[in-house]
């Protein structure tokens, strides 16, 4: 809802109320497809219109966290009709020592699967724990083995299930999984839409993580809030599959209900041949099917905006939450000075970072280094990493620098690359896949007080630990600032 | 002064289903934008309060609201007087954003009792996690948001009410402020209705929907593939 869909009215005392102006009652009644890609999918899933834009939609896939849900469902005798629709990746609570596989005390932490896996496997679910190849973060191995496809509606119980958007479908995170194991669909409120052109160049060293920091960085950690968010222009369109899920795993960010890319000759061939891809045997008909789940030409948005990446230096957060984010070169903010309603929340930021107002964001030192998480830790990114560290060494002032890879999958390649090699020669631990120290509940997270450089999503308030700082940026920007011990400008790198 | 309400005072119900007609209460003011559900419902070894052995509504905005040794923080609100006996909290922008732990409904629920979120905006799960335990989100120009936190600053122990049922925040010595919810979430709260409710009368046209598009995208319905 915008501004201009208000009318103010005082009801005295100095109380003001605005309330929705009429024509906004007119325009929800007729909130319908008008020819977006989140129309055209969305559309395509519905089974019953419950008014009020209220949708019940069907649910193609459910890729997910712990068994747990499944346990206490079964427990209590409720019947799950669709156990084929649920794909269980425990990631959040596994740790990700090398030693989770044998020390005992890291296997009943890591280990999500209790004697009744084969029972849960055996009904149906899928259950792929730790030791299972394809075992990683959630949001990496729906898409890496194919699970997530053009044109599908996924949902699940994280809020980064956006991430799968990138596949040119509709995917959110929320936590009524037991309703969709139950019944395979799902109630919704219709979104309206935003698309957000990308345009410009983009410059050296420029990452899919720093395009997404600039876009909440000028939209705000609020802008989505209502939206279906559909992410386009050249910058976008030229971007490799990967890069392309590291933007819409920050959907969430910006409080969209989801983050998409439309599908394209990228996304197929990226898709074509994993192991849950579609057969041969009907390649050809689903990718004639997804070629049409594009926005059409004169499709109509409730909302655009652009941002033109030409110029832009790669990004970085100074605060707690990810609309903080600000040049490499730039200064962090004065609370005194921003606009009033930010003041607020900025003179908690500066309270809680320890940051000087004024003082250069570059060179700040850092007490760890996170590679990982959701957001970039595919193996495209740990080659990136690769690239800044090779034959350099941590800063000695660098208490903590991991590597997390995000599946079996990629730690596998990227041993067999001798990436593995590069990032423990120059002093970084080398984890097993997992969340690991984006959000801990699973031993690993930054030590207390601490500052870390993090190539995560989230840097809300201990979110990595209590009393962390934690500064968002892209892989390469991480790699290069554990190298110096301070936040650096990966160009310097290059 | 007011012993601290002690954990577990407060019911947490079961998911779904719950009813919320109209609550009275003190209101705590918490007017930060864009706040998270990692503030309020942090795990306990990231917010390192696992050795406090602290449970439950114990365990709510921990990083804010404890110092490691176990003692209060006394700049967290809820550790104020007369907050500490609030179950409204007031807002800011986009409260609430972030993950889909449903956490950050239930304990605050359990801490202090939190029925009510009177904010500018909230983050979309946040939402949908409230109506689940029967905790309601009015929202509010900001305007309006900020002059009822200056309210509660300058009227300390007096109670406020969030009618649903009449759509109105009732403030003493003030007019009534009304509000518009959604008005599926407002029937499914009057009436304590539980999400399966709906789907049901569905089902049948879910199977024959699913069975008709099997056709249409047989791929999708190869889960087994390879």
């Amino acid at each position: 809802m915008k501004r201009r869909d208000f009318v103010r009215t005082s009801v005295g005392a100095g109380f003001v109320l605005a309330v929705p102006h009429r024509d906004f009652f007119a325009r929800r009644q007729a909130r319908a497809s008008r020819g977006t890609m989140f129309d055209k999918i969305w559309d395509q899933h519905i089974i019953a219109d419950l008014g009020g834009d209220d949708y019940l939609l069907q649910v193609d896939r459910c890729i997910g966290g712990s068994p747990n849900q499944l346990r206490q469902m079964m427990a209590q005798g409720v019947q799950i009709a669709h156990p084929e629709l649920f794909f269980n990746v425990p990631d959040h609570s596994v740790s990700t020592d090398p030693a989770r596989y044998t020390d005992p005390e890291l296997r009943m932490i890591s280990d999500d699967f209790n004697e009744d896996a084969d029972d849960l496997r055996e009904m149906g679910f899928n259950l792929w724990g730790q030791f299972d190849p394809r075992y990683g973060i959630q949001h990496i191995v729906g898409p890496e083995t194919g699970l997530s496809q053009p044109g599908m509606l996924l949902c699940a119980g994280d809020s980064h299930t956006c991430t799968h958007g990138a596949m040119g479908l509709i995917s959110w995170g929320g936590e009524d999984t037991d309703l969709v194991l139950r019944t395979g669909t799902v109630i919704r409120h219709r979104p309206m839409t935003m698309r957000v052109n990308v345009v410009g160049t983009l410059g050296r060293g420029l990452r899919a993580k720093d395009i997404i920091l600039k876009i909440i960085a000028d939209l705000g950690t609020d802008s989505g809030n209502g939206y279906a968010v559909e992410y386009a222009g050249p910058v976008v369109r030229a971007l490799p599959q990967e890069g392309r899920f590291s933007i819409c795993n920050l959907a969430v960010e910006m409080a969209s209900l989801t983050g998409m890319v439309a599908s394209d000759d990228t996304t197929y061939e990226w898709l074509r041949g994993r192991e849950y891809a579609p057969s041969e045997e009907y390649w050809d008909q689903a990718v004639a099917q997804w070629r049409e789940l594009h926005s059409d030409d004169d499709a109509v948005f409730d909302r655009e905006e652009t941002i033109d990446m030409s110029g832009v230096e790669p990004m970085v957060t100074w605060g707690i939450n990810p609309e903080h984010a600000i040049p490499i070169s730039g200064r962090v903010p004065n609370p005194e000075t921003a606009p009033a309603v930010k003041r607020e929340t900025y003179r908690q930021a500066i309270a809680y970072s320890g940051l000087t107002p004024g003082a250069p964001i570059l060179g700040t030192p850092v007490d760890e280094v996170f590679i990982g998480s959701c957001v970039e830790s595919r193996i495209s990114d740990l080659r990136a990493a690769a690239e800044i560290v090779r034959g350099r060494r941590v800063a000695s002032n660098v208490q903590a620098a991991w590597v997390v890879p995000g599946s079996n999958a990629t730690k596998r390649q990227a041993e067999a690359e001798g990436l593995d090699e590069i990032f423990l020669a120059a002093g970084f631990e080398w984890r097993e896949a997992g969340c690991s120290k984006c959000y801990g509940p699973n031993g690993d997270f930054v030590a207390p007080g601490r500052r870390s450089i993090s190539n995560s999503n989230r840097n809300y308030i201990g979110r990595q630990g209590r009393d962390t700082k934690t500064n968002l940026a892209s892989t390469t920007t991480c790699a290069a600032s554990a190298i110096e011990g301070r936040i650096a400008d990966v160009r310097n790198y290059l | 002064m007011q012993a601290r309400p002690q954990a577990g005072q407060f019911e947490v119900p079961d998911r779904g289903g719950n009813r919320f007609v109209r609550h009275t209460g003190l209101a705590a003011p918490y007017m930060y934008d864009n706040v998270s559900t990692d503030v309020p419902a942090p795990p306990a070894e990231a917010a390192g309060v696992a050795h406090l052995g602290l449970r439950g509504g114990d365990l709510a905005f921990a990083n804010l609201r404890w110092n490691a040794d176990g003692t209060e923080k006394q700049d967290f609100v809820f550790n104020q007087e007369p907050f500490r006996r609030a179950s409204i909290m007031i807002v800011g922008l986009n409260y609430g954003t972030g993950s889909s732990r449903s956490t950050a409904v239930t304990l605050p629920l359990a801490a202090w009792g939190v029925k009510a979120y009177i904010g500018q905006s909230f983050g979309p799960i946040f939402v949908t996690n409230a109506l689940q335990y029967g905790v309601v989100t009015v929202q509010l120009p900001r305007a309006t948001v900020d002059r009822i936190a200056e309210w509660v600053r300058a009227n300390p122990g007096v109670e406020m009410t969030v009618d649903l049922q009449r759509l109105v925040v009732e403030i003493p010595g003030q007019p009534p402020i009304p509000f518009t919810y959604n008005e599926r979430f407002r029937n499914k709260l009057l009436n304590g209705l539980d999400d399966m409710e709906e789907m049901d009368p569905h089902l049948a046209a879910a199977a024959a929907k699913r069975a008709e598009d099997e056709r249409r995208r047989p791929w999708v319905y190869d889960y087994h593939n390879p």
